[in-house]
């Protein structure tokens, strides 16, 4: 696998579209995946993914070693997909206000109840202000830190912690109303 | 009992959803439309036919002229055809190497050229044994072309990059 995906990754330097194409079946699905944790759109977050193969293919020589290029793509797709939201701008109206006076939280406190499930947080996630959304994806199923997360979003480390801290007690209270019984 | 959310997306097992279908296709032809070595060559093509036409008509009167002198004019207009790409080459590379400031791209970039220049002078050793091959100088000058070829579509994306710059500074 190492020694196919070196070659494979030769091949795509050297333009060769055969091995564009093998290397898009090897990673299209998990690219997929990934890009549709933000466009909530099967077509559109397929069309994202593709252009980011392509983006990638195009800017293949700035990587040195081939064992990095599937998080390099990653990388690339999620850009792609942060792109296009924020050319959307859908951004809703902040729930910031909400959370005024309650910022004294301990950021390594991630806890929640028991019974909850990853469908839950993965639907509560999506009830967030678009930002919340993006450094709470980026951290908690991307694994990136807030060296990485603030690169990707183009704001300050400080912001991103913050944001993530915000982000963090709204997603809590938010997936309260599931341990209450309440589905909403 | 609690636990904790950064553990949950720990064990991710995908693939989780399905592509949508004839992904595989979609992006098959994306792929062929990107080419820019395809899209864009097309006056390209015609440099590359136009000079052929001029060797082989050029081949064509001098072999046919007098046998011990056509040797050497068409090796003189070779050499004159080789001069000339060599000069839009050399100039190419300048502007390439000003306009990128990327030193891996550079890098990528002269390994590929002169891995190029490699191959052309083992071309050019079998014309000066077999100087009558219309092949063999056919080959010779697609080399050429393809030399310049490559530093005119990498200019091009640099180009296209440029305008994408923001991303660019976040893509390492």
């Amino acid at each position: 696998m190492g020694r196919d995906i070196h070659l494979l990754i030769q091949g795509c330097k050297q333009g060769n579209q055969k091995s564009q194409f093998q290397v898009y079946r090897l990673y299209s699905e998990a690219m997929y995946f990934i890009a549709y944790r933000y466009i909530k759109n099967e077509e559109e977050a397929k069309d994202i993914m593709q252009e980011g193969f392509l983006k990638a293919f195009q800017n293949i020589h700035k990587i040195e070693e081939a064992k990095v290029f599937g998080s390099w793509l990653k990388r690339i797709i999620i850009n792609q997909c942060l792109d296009m939201l924020r050319k959307k701008k859908l951004d809703t109206v902040s729930m910031e206000n909400q959370l005024v006076g309650q910022i004294i939280d301990d950021e390594n406190d991630w806890n929640v109840a028991g019974n909850i499930t990853k469908a839950h947080v993965e639907k509560a996630i999506e009830k967030l202000p678009e930002k919340y959304q993006w450094v709470i994806k980026l951290y908690l199923m991307e694994g990136y830190d807030h060296t990485e997360i603030s690169e990707i979003l183009q704001i300050a480390q400080k912001t991103s912690r913050t944001q993530l801290r915000r982000g963090k007690l709204l997603l809590q209270e938010q997936l309260k109303s599931y341990t209450n019984g309440k589905r909403s | 009992m609690e636990k904790d959310l950064r553990n949950l997306f720990d064990t991710e097992e995908f693939p989780k959803k399905k592509l949508p279908v004839g992904h595989e296709e979609n992006f098959m032809q994306k792929l062929n439309q990107q080419q820019p070595a395809k899209k864009n060559s097309r006056s390209f093509f015609l440099k590359v036919a136009a000079s052929i036409a001029i060797i082989f008509t050029v081949g064509y009167f001098v072999i046919n002229s007098t046998e011990i002198d056509s040797q050497t004019e068409l090796q003189k207009q070779v050499a004159q055809i080789e001069k000339n790409y060599l000069k839009q080459i050399d100039q190419e590379w300048k502007t390439f190497e000003e306009t990128a400031k990327d030193p891996n791209l550079i890098k990528y970039y002269k390994e590929r050229l002169d891995r190029l220049k490699e191959d052309y002078d083992q071309i050019s050793k079998r014309f000066s044994e077999d100087p009558n091959n219309i092949l063999i100088l056919e080959e010779l000058i697609k080399n050429l072309q393809r030399r310049l070829e490559l530093l005119k579509n990498i200019q091009k994306q640099i180009e296209a990059n440029k305008q994408n710059k923001r991303y660019e500074t976040i893509i390492i």
